[in-house]
C-alpha cells in the first residue's frame, strides 16, 4: 500500500549507484554547499543496490541517482529488476550518465526514468543537478511504501 | 463348267494379287519380296526412291545388291534361318543395319520380316525403313550429352547405366567402360544406396523434370571412395525402349567452398564492427569517466584553495593522479586489445612450463603466490608472443583478484583435440559467480568498482580474442564460492593457422 506524506519533503533521501568515487565525493560537496542535509545512501553497482533496497537499508522516500556504466549489474539491468520487482516498481529514478548513446537514453526512458542527465552537462560539480533534484522533491509528490 | 470354275478362281486370285501389289506399293517404306534363293520379286516405289535404283534394275536380281559387300556373304546364313523358322520378325536384332544405294552409299535401315505363302512357295516379304534422320537424332542427342558442361548419366527404369558423357568419367575417375551396364548406385556414397530404389521408382511414377533431392545435402562418390557435395537434376527421356532417367550432375564443391568462405568472412565482418561499435561505446564512456574526474578534482583544488581550506588538497592531488595512472592503462590495454591477433614476433620453440615460470616471476608477485606447473606439460614449437600475453593475463587475473593473502596457481595441459592443446590456468581465489561469467569477456567490464580494484577490465578480453584469433576457444569454471578456472585451446601446430590470422 502507497499513501502520500505532504510533510516528508525535508526527509527525502539521495540514493546514489555509481562506481566511481569522485561522484560520491561530488554530491556530497554540492549538498554542503547548499546547506542540504539529506541522508546520502551509495551503492558501488547494480546488484549492491538491489541488494540495499530489498534489505530495507535505504529510508523513504528517496530518489534514486543512477549512473549507468557499472560492474556486475549497470543501470539499465538494475531499472530492470526495478521494474518488475512490485515492492520497487514506483521508485524515482534519475539517470546520472557519460553515455550520449541514444540507446542508452531510449532504454532508460522506456524504464520510466523520471529524467536522464549527461554528467557532461553539469556544469563545474553537481550543484545544478543538486538544485534540480532539490525543486524536484519540494514540487513533487514522492511515493512512501508504508513497511 | 470346271473351265468356268477355274476362270472364275484364276480371275478372283488375279484380284487379290493386284490388290496385294497396290497395298504393297501404297507402303509408305521401301517393300522388297524375295524368293527362298534370295531372287527379288518384287519392289515398291519407295523401293526405287530409297536405293536409287529403277524397278527393272532389281526385278529377278539378288537381294544382296540391296546390302553393302561386308554383308553379303552372312545373308545367305541368316535367310535360310529365317526360313526354316518362319514368323514374322525384325531383321537383325541389336545389330546395327545398313541398305546400299546404287551409287555406292550406305544408310542404316530397319527391317521387318513377314512370310508370305504365294502359288510358288513362300517368299519373304521385308519392309525397309530409312532410319538415317532418327539416327542422326540419336547422334545429335549423344553429342548435346557429350558437349554439356556437366556430368550426364542416362539410367533405365532398372538403375542401370545406359550412357554417360567425358565429364562423368572426369568427375567420379571412372571409365566409360567401368559404368555402362553398372547400377548408378555406384555414383553413390554407400549410405544412401539403399534409399536410391524407393526414390527412383517415386521420380518414374510422376514424371517431370525436377532436381533430385530438394532440400537434401546430396553427395557423389568417386572412384577413389571420397565423396564430394553434388548438384543434380532430373530429366525423363522417352526412347523407343521405354523411358529413361538423364540426371545431369554439377560438382558443387567450389560453390560450397566459395559460400563457407563468405560465410567466414562475413562472421568475421560482424565481429569486427562488433567490436568496433563497443570500441566507440567504450571510448565515450570509460576513457572518457576518468576525465571528467580530473576536470572535476581539479575544480575542487581550485574551491578549496579560495576558501583557505588545504587539508583536503594532498588526497585531492593524489586521486587525481590516480585518475591518470587509469586513464594511461585503459589507453594501454586498449591498444594492446585492437593489436591482439596480428602477428606478433615469430615462432619458436618454448616448453611451456618453463616459460610459465619466467612470466609469472616477471610479474612481481606478491609473498604467499605460488605457480606450480604441471610436469607433463608440451614443448612445442609456437608463436610465443600471443601464448605469453594469454598467460601473463591470467597470471595477473589470479593475483590480482585474490581475496587472500596467499594463493596457489596452477597450470594444466591436456590434449583437447588431434589439433588443440587446452591449457587451464586454476587459482583458489574468490571464483566468478556464474551469472557473472558471460560478462568478464566483454572490453572494460570488471566486476568490482576500478575504485576498489584498478584495472581497466581488458584482461579477459584480450585473452579471449587472442585465443580466437588462433581457432581456440575460452572457457570458466568457477561455481563462484572458491577458485576459478580459466580454460583455453591452443593450436598444437600454429603454422596453419598464421595466414588466417593474417588476412584480418
Amino acid at each position: 500500500m502507497q499513501t502520500l506524506n505532504k510533510q516528508n519533503y525535508k526527509e527525502v533521501t539521495l540514493f546514489i549507484v555509481d562506481d566511481d568515487d569522485i561522484d560520491a565525493i561530488a554530491l556530497e560537496r554540492a549538498l554542503r554547499k547548499l546547506r542540504l542535509l539529506n541522508t546520502v545512501y551509495r551503492a558501488h553497482d547494480g546488484q549492491e543496490a538491489l541488494d540495499m533496497l530489498r534489505s530495507g537499508a535505504v529510508p523513504s522516500p528517496f530518489i534514486i541517482l543512477l549512473d549507468l556504466n557499472m560492474p556486475r549489474m549497470n543501470g539499465l539491468e538494475f531499472l530492470q529488476a526495478l521494474r518488475v520487482d512490485s515492492a520497487l516498481t514506483h521508485v524515482v529514478v534519475f539517470v546520472l550518465t557519460t553515455s550520449k548513446s541514444d540507446e542508452d537514453l531510449v532504454a532508460a526512458y522506456r524504464k520510466h526514468v523520471a529524467g536522464y542527465v549527461l554528467k557532461q552537462h553539469m556544469d563545474r560539480d553537481f550543484l545544478e543537478v543538486i538544485s534540480l533534484i532539490e525543486h524536484y522533491w519540494r514540487l513533487v509528490e514522492l511515493p512512501v511504501t508504508k513497511e | 463348267m470346271s473351265d468356268d470354275v477355274g476362270d472364275i478362281e484364276r480371275a478372283n486370285l488375279q484380284r487379290a494379287n493386284l490388290r496385294f501389289r497396290q497395298v504393297v506399293e501404297a507402303a509408305p517404306n521401301a517393300m522388297v519380296m524375295v524368293d527362298k534363293a534370295g531372287l527379288i520379286e518384287m519392289v515398291n516405289t519407295q523401293a526405287e526412291i530409297i536405293f536409287g535404283y529403277s524397278r527393272v534394275e532389281l526385278l529377278g536380281q539378288s537381294i544382296d545388291i540391296l546390302l553393302p559387300e561386308r554383308f553379303r556373304h552372312q545373308h545367305p546364313h541368316h535367310r535360310s534361318s529365317f526360313f526354316s523358322d518362319l514368323s514374322p520378325r525384325s531383321m537383325g536384332a541389336g545389330r546395327d543395319l545398313f541398305g546400299r544405294r546404287k551409287d555406292g552409299s550406305e544408310f542404316p535401315v530397319e527391317v521387318g520380316l513377314n512370310p508370305i505363302e504365294t502359288e510358288d512357295g513362300i517368299k519373304v516379304l521385308s519392309a525397309i525403313t530409312d532410319i538415317s534422320a532418327r539416327k542422326r537424332m540419336e547422334e545429335r542427342f549423344r553429342q548435346v550429352v557429350e558437349a554439356a558442361p556437366n556430368a550426364m548419366v542416362m539410367v533405365d527404369k532398372a538403375g542401370l547405366i545406359e550412357m554417360v558423357n567425358t565429364q562423368t568419367e572426369i568427375i567420379f575417375g571412372y571409365s566409360r567402360d567401368e559404368l555402362l551396364g553398372q547400377s548408378v548406385d555406384r555414383l553413390l556414397p554407400e549410405r544412401f544406396r539403399h534409399q536410391h530404389p524407393h526414390h527412383r521408382a517415386s521420380f518414374f511414377s510422376d514424371l517431370h523434370p525436377r532436381s533430385m533431392g530438394a532440400g537434401r545435402d546430396l553427395f557423389g562418390r568417386r572412384k577413389d571412395g571420397s565423396e564430394f557435395p553434388v548438384e543434380v537434376g532430373l530429366n525423363p527421356i522417352e526412347t523407343e525402349d521405354g523411358i529413361k532417367v538423364l540426371s545431369a550432375i554439377t560438382d558443387i564443391s567450389a560453390r560450397v567452398k566459395a559460400s563457407e568462405r563468405l560465410a567466414e568472412h562475413r562472421d568475421e565482418l560482424e565481429r569486427s564492427n562488433k567490436e568496433l561499435a563497443t570500441f566507440a561505446y567504450v571510448a565515450s564512456h570509460d576513457l572518457k569517466s576518468p576525465l571528467r574526474g580530473i576536470f572535476q578534482i581539479s575544480h575542487w583544488i581550485e574551491e578549496d584553495l579560495n576558501n583557505g581550506e588545504t587539508q583536503a588538497i594532498p588526497g585531492h592531488m593524489n586521486m587525481l593522479r590516480g585518475r591518470l595512472r587509469r586513464m594511461e592503462n585503459l589507453l594501454d590495454d586498449l591498444l594492446a586489445y585492437s593489436r591482439a591477433g596480428r602477428l606478433e614476433g615469430g615462432i619458436s620453440q618454448i616448453e611451456l612450463g618453463r616459460l610459465a615460470k619466467s612470466i609469472f616471476e616477471m610479474q612481481a608477485p606478491p609473498d604467499g603466490f605460488i605457480l606450480e606447473v604441471a610436469d607433463d606439460l608440451p614443448a612445442f614449437s609456437t608463436l610465443a608472443t600471443p601464448l605469453e600475453q594469454v598467460l601473463r593475463n591470467l597470471f595477473t587475473n589470479a593475483i590480482k583478484h585474490h581475496d587472500r593473502t596467499a594463493g596457489l596457481i596452477k597450470l594444466s595441459g591436456s590434449l583437447a583435440n588431434k589439433d588443440y592443446y587446452e591449457f587451464s590456468v586454476s587459482d583458489d581465489g574468490p571464483g566468478i559467480p556464474p551469472e557473472y561469467q558471460e560478462r568478464v569477456y566483454v572490453m572494460f567490464q570488471t566486476l568490482r568498482p576500478r575504485d576498489e580494484v584498478e584495472g581497466s577490465g581488458m584482461g579477459l578480453a584480450l585473452v579471449k580474442k587472442i585465443v580466437e584469433t588462433y581457432g581456440g576457444k575460452t572457457s570458466i569454471v568457477s561455481d563462484g564460492k572458491r577458485g576459478t578456472s580459466i580454460r583455453f585451446t591452443w593450436p598444437i601446430k600454429i603454422e596453419g593457422r598464421i595466414s588466417i590470422a593474417n588476412t584480418e
